[in-house]
């Protein structure tokens, strides 16, 4: 299983940094799963891809759920989520990523949460649907209106959304 | 219209992932290959996916947490280097404005495509006489399933020998595929297929050496850019029938 995990590590770290958009949380986030997968293993037959991001997601909710409980302080995002850029890229670009980090955050959790297992995970509706026991029209609502809010919120950057993605 | 469907931002939404009905994406298409606001509204949306993909890879740069690498007892050199981004997949057009994209040019040569040879399809994926129809109708950035794989058409192009050629990826359970078909008379012939094994629930990634010669190869194979999200549909209306115009 661990030799399983090192091959699949990059691409949960992704999904795990589109669920927190904090790269020391993503770090945090990942290891937690990390950690829980050797524990506990996985189902027979299972997928370990599928399991690894199901399981990475159920943490990230109820470390969601945790920290509403507790202080507000303590919600609040670092200054440098970010990842670092090459060398050769400009600040220009930092920024770029900065103002999609900002407007991601900007989503209801339960949208932001669609959207990265569709976009970012690449899950069909139905699979979504199944593995948050949601019906498939609330996979189609919560990810439309995503996308709606962020082509709303980047688009006040001024024609922003053409730039960032060319 | 009787049957007219209601082209909300949720239909559009569904539309851009491949999770309608035929019959209402194929209502949908016709719909906005005369629409042009609906056209826009729809590059929005698939811009705003764009931005979130994007974002998701930036965290690549960063090297694994040595940490989680202790955990699993390996280092950084053992993970797969499917995941880190590639120069290609950046630009690949899901909605293509009227821009053409950029291929970059590679340290390590170029792979020279004289004639094309027949392709010797594996029994891995569909043969391609099995999906051509979706090679005729189906527009960049969409994906359809098929018997036991799912295909996405990447974009399109002209190639160097006045061909239009079409790349694009197909996945099954255990191995991906990026291949390109270009249309000589009215059928669509296999040019190139390079696979490899597919990492599951992720359609996004291709290994760091499958890219190079993907690259290489559509280097050395297109005819200026990639066409336009436009010209494409005009073409799928016209079934491919105009000419080429270089």
């Amino acid at each position: 299983m661990r030799k399983e995990l090192l091959q699949i590590l990059p691409n949960l770290r992704r999904y795990a940094w589109s669920l927190t958009n904090s790269v020391h949380d993503a770090d945090d986030l990942l290891q937690n799963t990390v950690e829980r997968l050797l524990a506990r293993g996985m189902p027979e037959g299972a997928n370990i891809s599928k399991w690894a991001f199901t399981v990475c997601r159920n943490i990230w909710i109820d470390e969601c759920r945790a920290r509403k409980v507790r202080s507000s302080e303590e919600w609040q995002a670092d200054k440098h989520d970010l990842p670092a850029v090459e060398g050769d890229r400009n600040m220009q670009h930092k920024l770029d990523l900065q103002k999609i980090n900002e407007a991601i955050k900007q989503l209801p959790q339960e949208q932001h949460l669609v959207l990265s297992m569709v976009a970012v995970q690449g899950l069909a509706y139905r699979e979504v649907a199944e593995e948050l026991d949601i019906p498939l029209g609330t996979v189609m609502s919560r990810l439309a209106r995503a996308r709606s809010s962020l082509v709303k919120i980047l688009e006040l950057e001024g024609g922003y959304i053409d730039s960032v993605t060319h | 219209m009787s049957d007219d469907i209601m082209i909300d931002d949720e239909t559009l939404s569904a539309f851009l992932d491949g999770e309608l009905p035929e019959p209402e994406m194929q209502k949908i298409r016709t719909t906005l290959a005369s629409n042009t606001e609906l056209s826009e509204r729809l590059r929005m949306l698939g811009m705003a996916d764009q931005a979130v993909k994007l974002l998701s890879r930036a965290v690549d740069h960063e090297p694994l947490p040595e940490s989680v690498l202790q955990l699993l007892g390996g280092d950084d050199r053992e993970t797969a280097p499917a995941a880190h981004p590639t120069t290609f997949a950046r630009f690949r057009p899901m909605l293509a404005p009227a821009l053409g994209f950029c291929l970059l040019l590679l340290a390590v040569g170029l792979v020279f495509v004289s004639n094309r040879e027949p392709m010797n399809e594996t029994g891995a994926f569909p043969a391609i006489a099995e999906y051509s129809a979706y090679l005729d109708t189906l527009p960049s950035g969409e994906t359809v399933s098929l018997a036991g794989a799912r295909l996405q058409n990447r974009f399109s192009f002209i190639s160097t020998g006045g061909e239009y050629c079409r790349q694009y990826q197909l996945i099954t359970d255990t191995m991906a595929s990026e291949n390109i078909a270009c249309r000589s008379g009215n059928e669509w012939e296999l040019a190139a297929a390079l696979s490899s094994p597919a990492i599951p629930d992720d359609s996004e990634f291709r290994p760091a050496g499958i890219q190079d010669d993907l690259n290489r190869l559509l280097q050395d194979m297109m005819q200026g850019s990639a066409l336009d999200l436009e010209t494409e549909q005009a073409l799928i209306g016209s079934r491919w029938q105009q000419a080429p115009t270089p």
